[in-house]
């Protein structure tokens, strides 16, 4: 019977064989490890590049034109200066896009529009000059979003003189909340800007951290979508020619893919796939929508971690906007109080006394707009979103509370003023058709 | 973890290195807690099931060689294949099990609600009990136990063969651990080698085709038969990238260690009949169920039907241990008609005594490798759509073709239409290469140059991998297909 022994010994004989083999065998050159040579090839090819840079890619482009895309894909188009900047998540968005809808009283495609008219006439009103106000505000938008989104603006294209930053609970303490570097705005923006100094706090696994050093020190790996783009690009005029597009009464579209393929860029955004219009009253109300359910699940397990690094990031962009002499106008934002009831007891008025606490260590203007007496249900699209109703109320308030506070009247009476003279000198024209 | 994961990226270096600093007597143990760690990092609690399993098996197999009497024999080896079988079963096909029965019960009009069992189908389950009934076997018939717990234990959860195999033998592997290896570069060289052009099949060609096979296999309806031929091949080829690459890593990351894990591929689609492709693809499972599900219920031996039967039961069983639904056992149903009706097929052209002349005419090699690349590539539609209903709607649409193709203009294909994601006009031109490619890699495997190129060729081809592989490994990565089998 053939034992393990045997067969081992079978094996020995063997390795024996091969080592004999290779000491009779014919002399040649052969290297210690073609493996290693490789690797310090490709090791000696990315240092090359990262030092010399041979190849000029544009930062803008990206294969992901999701909602930070489409922002500062206005910013970049923009011709006018902002001068007044809005942050916030889809509670500002949503203010904004339902009260300017009902304000212009026409349709608005979320993708393009990202100032708020209203807003900017409110103001325009009671303080002289030119008031032209940007909306940075994001959906899912989370303190270390605002920071980076900032930080991009104002490397990008311009520094404004205020910003307004709309904050909820749910942007500190939402257990569905992904690391801060997870996000579609992270992903984007950090083409755009440098975010070393807060590389620490971005990511949360230490595999992640690996990927970002990775990305950093492995020229392939870092420009690996840029390469990638440039290829698909030269795979496309390929293919243009080998293989036109035949003609077709019903051409393929957007709305097609995202149909056939719902899993290839999930939450790109295309033009006209997320609209507002203007809405009536009674509409309004049959459309509010109770979301208690997705809101239990998003308190259930407030995350301390998600908080402390929230709150880190509060603080980078007041410090950001220090060093910028921008004006940072932090305001709480309008939920309803079934929403406040599901937070764990005493969540709400804690989250509300470290506001007031962050606002006065940094001295900042704080604003607390969410008057349970003034916003009622009518005014909300769900337990959260304000409509267009609450929107306009909202912006009301916004544009009264910066009005009669006198440190911020003189700030924005003066960034108006100088934006005016700067139109004047660029020699366009202050007012806008929309 | 996952092969293509930065996890692998730093365990791999971490295990391998490590490896080659303890002495001898230390590397299984190493490898033994490595190989515990690579599989808890996934659910932790299911170390305890491939544990509890290795250890049944070791203490449960040596009752078969200490039992004198071959009825004792029997029955030992049917308790631990029972063990085994039964714990796979349980955690794989109860879900389907239960499925089965209620519709058996609706025929009848009683409405059972079956109870939610909330069981997470273990990885590799169905690779290592394929092991552990493979050693129970082998001892039943004579062959030497394993001494040490420890060897054992490597052999059924050894980190690189885990999850997706190759199914090993432990003839071949176990004594592999005892002999004291000396560390060789060329360990390191042929072991990158294969991890990198594994990845490369994975992350290049696999991953790619994914998105135009589920387009394709998820709606049907939006492409005309040209198109679903065309998405059908492009499934021939990710299952083969995906698989064939995820068992070069396999084998070499087993070889950075010194260790040889069997091959499982050969070239499949240049395979001249059905037979012949079941001898080059997946061959530790075709080789599996040839010894352990084929030749126990009488091989060919029984003459033509009891043969045929045992085809058909091998065939349908190996379809159903790819995965507990309908469409798996459509597939193992549909391979074993196919092969039966090859049988046939060679028996008439023997029987009219031309099968000699036909087999030596290359122009009939040429026809045969196409036909049953066709045949196996439909056999892909069962396996691959989600339902029975679905398979035929595609298999009805690809019968078409023929008739499309008489008035053939490209506005009959939808994938032309389609310019993001790139790769599905792509797909007219990768498809031709990949065929092409399996006829190239087979007139130059006797080659010298192949089989030993010369260093500057392996270095640039390692340095191309590397670049390719940085550049173009996608930020979310499918799943190897065979992680859930």
């Amino acid at each position: 019977m053939m034992t393990l022994e045997s067969l081992k010994r079978q094996q020995e004989e063997l390795l024996a064989m091969s080592e004999v083999k290779e000491l009779v065998g014919p002399k040649r050159f052969r290297l210690r490890s073609t493996f290693l040579v490789a690797l310090a090839i490709f090791v000696c090819a990315n240092a090359f590049l990262s030092f010399f840079m041979p190849i000029p890619f544009d930062i803008y482009k990206f294969n992901y034109r999701g909602w930070s895309w489409w922002t500062f894909n206005a910013l970049r188009e923009e011709k006018q200066v902002s001068n007044v900047v809005l942050l916030g998540s889809s509670t500002m968005v949503s203010a904004l896009a339902g009260c300017d809808a009902n304000y212009l009283q026409k349709g608005l495609d979320l993708t393009r529009h990202h100032h708020s008219r209203y807003l900017e006439d409110r103001l325009k009103k009671n303080i002289a000059g030119d008031i032209d106000i940007f909306s940075l505000a994001a959906p899912g938008q989370m303190p270390s979003d605002a920071y980076i989104t900032l930080k991009a603006m104002v490397a990008s294209a311009t520094r404004p003189d205020v910003v307004i930053y709309g904050v909820a609970p749910r942007d500190f303490i939402d257990s569905t909340l992904s690391a801060p570097g997870d996000t579609d705005a992270f992903k984007y923006l950090t083409r755009i800007v440098n975010i070393d100094d807060v590389a620490a706090r971005v990511f949360r696994s230490p595999f992640s951290k690996l990927d970002w050093f990775l990305q950093r020190a492995v020229y392939f790996y870092g420009y690996a979508l840029d390469l990638r783009l440039s290829f698909l690009e030269g795979t496309d005029s390929v293919l243009n020619v080998v293989l036109p597009r035949p003609w077709t009464s019903t051409p393929f579209t957007w709305w097609d893919r995202q149909r056939l393929i719902p899993t290839y860029l999930p939450a790109e955004i295309h033009p006209e796939a997320i609209m507002a219009g203007p809405i009536d009253r009674k509409t309004a109300d049959e459309k509010f929508t109770d979301n208690t359910l997705e809101y239990l699940q998003r308190y259930k397990n407030p995350d301390p971690h998600t908080y402390k690094t929230q709150t880190y990031f509060l603080s980078q962009l007041a410090q950001f906007c220090h060093k910028e002499r921008i004006e940072l106008i932090i305001v709480n934002m309008p939920i309803t109080l079934e929403n406040i009831r599901l937070l764990k007891p005493g969540g709400y008025i804690g989250y509300l006394q470290g506001l007031k606490e962050f606002a006065m260590k940094h001295d900042l203007s704080f604003f607390d707009l969410n008057d349970f007496g003034r916003y009622h249900k009518n005014d909300y699209h769900d337990s959260v979103h304000l409509n267009a109703f609450g929107g306009t109320k909202f912006f009301d308030d916004l544009a009264d509370v910066v009005v009669k506070d006198k440190r911020l009247n003189t700030i924005v009476a003066m960034s108006a003023e100088h934006l005016a003279k700067h139109r004047q000198i660029a020699g366009k024209h202050s007012e806008k058709t929309y | 973890m996952l092969f293509n994961s930065l996890q692998y990226l730093v365990f791999l270096p971490t295990v391998f290195l490590l490896f080659w600093l303890v002495p001898h007597r230390l590397r299984v143990p190493l490898l033994l807690v490595a190989s515990y760690v690579f599989y808890m990092s996934w659910r932790p609690i299911y170390g305890l099931l491939i544990f509890g399993l290795t250890l049944g098996n070791f203490l449960l197999v040596p009752l078969i060689a200490k039992a004198q009497e071959t009825k004792q024999k029997k029955i030992w080896l049917g308790v631990v294949v029972a063990a085994n079988l039964i714990t796979l079963g349980i955690f794989k096909y109860a879900y389907f099990g239960m499925g089965c029965v209620k519709s058996g019960l609706n025929l009848f009009g009683v409405d059972w609600h079956e109870p939610h069992l909330h069981i997470i189908l273990p990885l590799g389950i169905s690779f290592f009990v394929f092991e552990f009934i493979h050693y129970a076997v082998e001892v039943y018939r004579g062959k030497p136990l394993v001494a040490k717990f420890m060897d054992f234990a490597l052999f059924a959860s050894f980190f690189p063969t885990q999850i997706a195999g190759p199914i090993k033998r432990y003839m071949d592997f176990i004594p592999q651990l005892d002999i004291p290896a000396k560390f060789k570069w060329e360990y390191i060289d042929e072991g990158m080698q294969l991890i990198l052009v594994g990845l490369c099949k994975k992350v290049l060609v696999a991953d790619n085709l994914a998105l135009v096979v589920q387009a394709g296999f998820s709606h049907p309806e939006k492409f005309g038969s040209l198109d679903l031929w065309l998405i059908t091949y492009a499934f021939a080829f990710q299952i083969f990238f995906d698989f064939a690459g995820y068992t070069d890593i396999a084998r070499g990351s087993a070889l950075l260690f010194g260790y040889k894990v069997p091959i499982n591929f050969n070239l499949p689609y240049l395979a001249a009949n059905v037979a012949d492709f079941w001898h080059r693809w997946h061959i530790s499972l075709s080789t599996w169920l040839r010894d352990y599900l084929f030749i126990p219920l009488g091989g060919s031996r029984g003459g033509k039907w009891l043969t045929n039967r045992n085809l058909f039961i091998t065939m349908a069983l190996g379809g159903l241990w790819h995965g507990a639904a309908s469409h798996y056992l459509a597939w193992g149903v549909y391979q074993g008609v196919v092969l039966i009706l090859h049988r046939e097929y060679v028996e008439l052209l023997k029987r009219v005594g031309v099968y000699e002349k036909l087999v030596a005419s290359k122009l009939y090699h040429v026809f045969s490798v196409v036909c049953t690349f066709h045949i196996v590539c439909v056999g892909w539609v069962f396996f691959r759509a989600e339902t029975e209903t679905s398979a035929m709607q595609i298999i009805t649409k690809l019968l078409q073709a023929p008739v499309d193709l008489l008035h053939f203009t490209t506005s009959q294909l939808s994938i032309l239409q389609i310019r993001d994601p790139i790769i599905f006009p792509s797909v007219i031109l990768i498809v031709p290469v990949l065929m092409i490619s399996q006829v190239v890699v087979n007139w130059l495997s006797d080659k010298k140059i192949y089989k030993n190129p010369p260093w500057a060729i392996q270095v640039g081809m390692m340095v191309a991998m590397m670049c390719l592989l940085t550049i173009f490994s996608p930020d979310t990565s499918p799943r190897f297909i065979y992680f859930q089998f």
